[in-house]
């Protein structure tokens, strides 16, 4: 579905400080369809800007771009018919009603005018606005708002929705029906480019992701893979059902066992070996008389895995 | 006209049924006020027809502030505000053409002023009626209304697209000044141009004539300045026209060009805004040249109105430089995207080349009409006559130059702040060479010739005969200065090919 080959854009940097920004350097990757491809970041990563040059709405100092075989530059028109866009900060045009707003966008995609009513009407409601059909876009909330825009980005029904952060803004409950409204979205078989800092929420809808850090890719694919190409270790906790047992000497004098942190009746360890001698050592364990109340496998949230990367930690 | 889904956007949110009654109203009173107050003027007052007569104009003429002001205002608007907004993005994603989007803006902008002088019209028509007016003459008044004013809006629309943040009230400044002065030009005709008002303001002139009388020819300018406006004929290279013919002709040229500028435009990135091809720009000052050329009043003294033709010329070239000029973000693109690993002599140079040789062709062009055009019994060189025009392309080429190098630094504003030096520059050098009488003396003019543009307008045999090497070095020197730009410029954009990542970063495995 998007096609980035080598596309660099490079920026000056504030008047003051020599040299310039590369806000992407080189970035060459590929979205199949029906993903949720999720792009993160720190801030001034580059991710809205790639987001932009995906659009059209922007053009890369070089490389090339496609979105569905077509290329953005050389024809950004057919390229956009295929995109729903919504930006991280926005606007809506207050002074319409709220299907006012939606017909607008379905008249500027050129749907066909016979449909537009109805298709008006659907998007409305599967966002959840119908009480609203009739409303002022100013009286909306902030949450009911980032509704509208994502109605308006899919009114024409593309097969690639590209969000820049929908999620920043929005109180919990409206984050909830944002990745409920997303979940539908993708079902109904639309591949999704996203952005966010809200990186548990990234993990839970994404199928993909990339890391982006100063323009440069850091890393990108499936997110195990991703997870696994980190060189994430297995870390284990067990509990013990009384701290009688001596586990932290015991763990000690198994093999594999590694990084031990242990606490009253309780230890983590890291573990590198496979799930059968995972089992056979909690077998030893319990065979030594330790009280075994739970075993638990820890891996690495997306968060910490960024933070990780982010700092230099796996390169 | 409502197909289109920006001026139907535009309608919906500008014309809520509660605001259009209020309006209807408001315009309703104020109308009722204005006849009244005409009724009671006396008979010298009004006018031979009336008091109708009286309205009628004031009508015209109040439609005419409303459509061109107001809605100038509401067009620099446009696109300045969705881009604050951050809406602007998504108009330019949606498959709406960038003609239709530009359209869109251009009617459904000003949407409301059309409104309100819908609501004049019964006034008008009472009016026409009361002062026994043809209904041709008033028709053709609103032509030229709506001509004027969708022109004028199309401006105003290119301005607001050229607008960035922190700008916006000098933008409106600027509109209403360009207002101003098209429409202060006398109706009838100028100094030195047989051609009357461009304005939308002329409609009011066009609706107190009485009939569609022949144009009348004179042949100086000074025995038809007590003729009313609307009977004297514009003179196109010799030939008698009627003036509203012309008058709509170029507007929809103007307009036109506007337009283009905008529809080439408005969907693009605003760091890769190009206003026009150089292809486009040669037109652009063939089409004004011929205008100029074609309703010049040769009868004035020659050598004012070639130094008027290129003081004008100069204005237009400055501006199609303006547009020439390259940003570091189009000159990074142009580097990273071009086939060779350098980059080309004219990339290096430009736009000199290419500002040069327009420049050049236009002056020549003035020339050529100027020769064609010149009585015997006035001084006349062609030798100097040539030599003027190629100071005049080194001029334009100078500062345009020196501003293209501005454009190549990093800094806020580099282009602002490059105009801003060069006014200073132009301000401190006028102020020093009045001070010591330097532009009033003929033995010293020539020294004025090596910063400000004077070969232009006071270049002949005789001033020429009494400093002749300092006029040829103060030539050499533009051309000095000219080279010192370009290689200032070379410098910048060879650090900027210098700048790109050298490696290709590897992208990790999947």
């Amino acid at each position: 579905m998007i096609e980035l080959h080598d596309v660099t854009k490079e920026y000056d940097l504030p008047p003051g400080q020599p040299g310039q920004l590369i806000a992407a350097d080189r970035l060459t990757l590929s979205v199949a369809d029906g993903e949720v491809f999720g792009l993160v970041g720190p801030n001034g990563a580059g991710k809205s800007t790639t987001l932009k040059m995906i659009c059209g709405l922007m053009l890369p100092t070089s490389g090339q771009i496609k979105v569905n075989g077509i290329d953005v530059e050389a024809q950004p028109e057919a390229a956009q018919e295929h995109i729903g866009y919504l930006a991280d900060f926005f606007n809506v045009y207050d002074e319409l009603k709220v299907w006012e707003y939606v017909d607008y966008f379905a008249r500027a995609y050129k749907l066909p005018p016979e449909k537009i009513p109805a298709r008006v009407r659907e998007v409305i409601t599967q966002m959840g606005l119908e009480t609203k059909y009739d409303a002022n876009v100013a009286g909306l909330s902030r949450g009911m708002k980032q509704r509208l825009g994502i109605a308006r980005a899919i009114v024409h029904d593309p097969p690639l929705l590209v969000l820049d952060e929908p999620a920043s803004g929005l109180d919990p409950k409206a984050r909830l029906e944002l990745k409920d409204l997303l979940r539908a979205v993708h079902r109904a078989g639309k591949t999704i480019f996203i952005t966010s800092h809200v990186l548990p929420d990234l993990e839970e809808i994404c199928t993909s992701l990339a890391i982006l850090e100063k323009g440069k890719l850091l890393r990108h694919g499936k997110i195990a893979d991703v997870m696994r190409s980190a060189g994430q270790t297995r870390r284990v906790h067990i509990r013990l059902a009384s701290a009688e047992f001596a586990l932290e000497t015991w763990l000690a004098s198994q093999p594999n066992v590694s990084e031990i942190q242990a606490g009253p009746g309780a230890a983590e360890f890291v573990f590198p070996g496979s799930d059968a001698e995972l089992a056979a050592l909690v077998r030893a364990a319990v065979l030594a008389g330790a009280p075994v109340y739970s075993v638990e496998e820890k891996t690495d949230s997306l968060e910490e895995l960024f933070a990780r990367l982010s700092t230099g930690e796996v390169m | 006209m409502l197909a289109n889904a920006e001026v139907l956007r535009n309608v919906r949110s500008q014309l809520r049924p509660a605001k259009m009654a209020v309006a209807a109203i408001i315009v309703g009173l104020l109308t009722l006020v204005a006849a009244a107050g005409l009724n009671h003027l006396s008979i010298p007052a009004a006018g031979p027809s009336g008091w109708g007569f009286g309205l009628l104009h004031l009508l015209f003429w109040l439609q005419a502030l409303i459509l061109a002001g107001g809605g100038g205002i509401a067009c620099v608007n446009a696109i300045y505000r969705e881009k604050d907004h951050n809406t602007f993005d998504f108009q330019r994603v949606t498959r709406l053409s960038p003609l239709e989007l530009t359209l869109g803006k251009l009617f459904g902008a000003p949407v409301f002023t059309y409104f309100i002088c819908l609501c004049m019209l019964p006034a008008v028509m009472f009016a026409a009626v009361r002062g026994r007016q043809s209904s041709t003459i008033v028709l053709a008044a609103y032509v030229v209304l709506l001509v004027g004013a969708i022109s004028f809006h199309a401006f105003a629309l290119l301005i607001s697209l050229l607008t960035v943040r922190g700008s916006h009230t000098a933008a409106v400044i600027f509109v209403l000044v360009v207002l101003g002065v098209i429409s202060s030009v006398p109706a009838g005709i100028s100094y030195f141009f047989r051609l009357g008002s461009l304005s939308p303001f002329y409609a009011a002139q066009v609706v107190i004539q009485r009939n569609w009388s022949p144009p009348t020819f004179v042949s100086t300018i000074w025995e038809e300045s007590n003729l009313p406006s609307a009977s004297i004929a514009d003179v196109f290279f010799g030939h008698p026209v009627r003036h509203l013919i012309v008058m709509l002709v170029i507007d929809v040229l103007l307009g036109a060009w506007c337009l283009l500028a905008l529809a080439r435009n408005i969907k693009r990135d605003p760091t890769q805004y190009e206003l026009y091809s150089p292809l486009q720009s040669v037109g652009i000052v063939a089409f004004i040249n011929v205008v100029l050329l074609g309703f010049v009043n040769w009868k004035v003294n020659l050598i004012d109105v070639q130094a008027t033709l290129l003081t004008l010329n100069g204005v237009i070239l400055g501006s199609i430089g303006l547009a020439q000029l390259r940003n570091r973000d189009r000159t990074r693109r142009l580097l990273r995207t071009q086939k060779s690993s350098a980059p080309s002599w004219v990339d290096l140079a430009w736009p000199a080349p290419f500002l040069f040789l327009v420049a050049a062709g236009a002056s020549l062009l003035v020339s050529v009409a100027a020769n064609a055009a010149h009585d015997t019994l006035i001084a006349w060189s062609t030798g100097f006559n040539i030599l003027r025009s190629l100071f005049f392309a080194a001029w334009i080429v100078r500062d345009t130059q020196f501003l293209q190098w501005m454009i190549l630094r990093r800094g806020k504003r580099p282009l602002a702040m490059g105009v801003l030096y060069l006014l200073v520059f132009y301000a401190c050098a006028w102020i020093v060479f009045t001070s010591f009488g330097v532009l009033r003396s003929p033995d010293q003019m020539a020294f004025t010739a090596f910063v400000l543009p004077t070969p232009i307008y006071y270049l002949d045999h005789a001033a020429w005969s009494v400093r002749p090497a300092i006029w040829a070095s103060a030539f050499v020197a533009q051309w000095v200065m000219i080279a010192l730009c370009i290689f200032a410029q070379r410098n910048t954009i060879l650090e900027l090919a210098r700048q790109a990542s050298p490696e290709p970063v590897p992208a990790p495995a999947d």
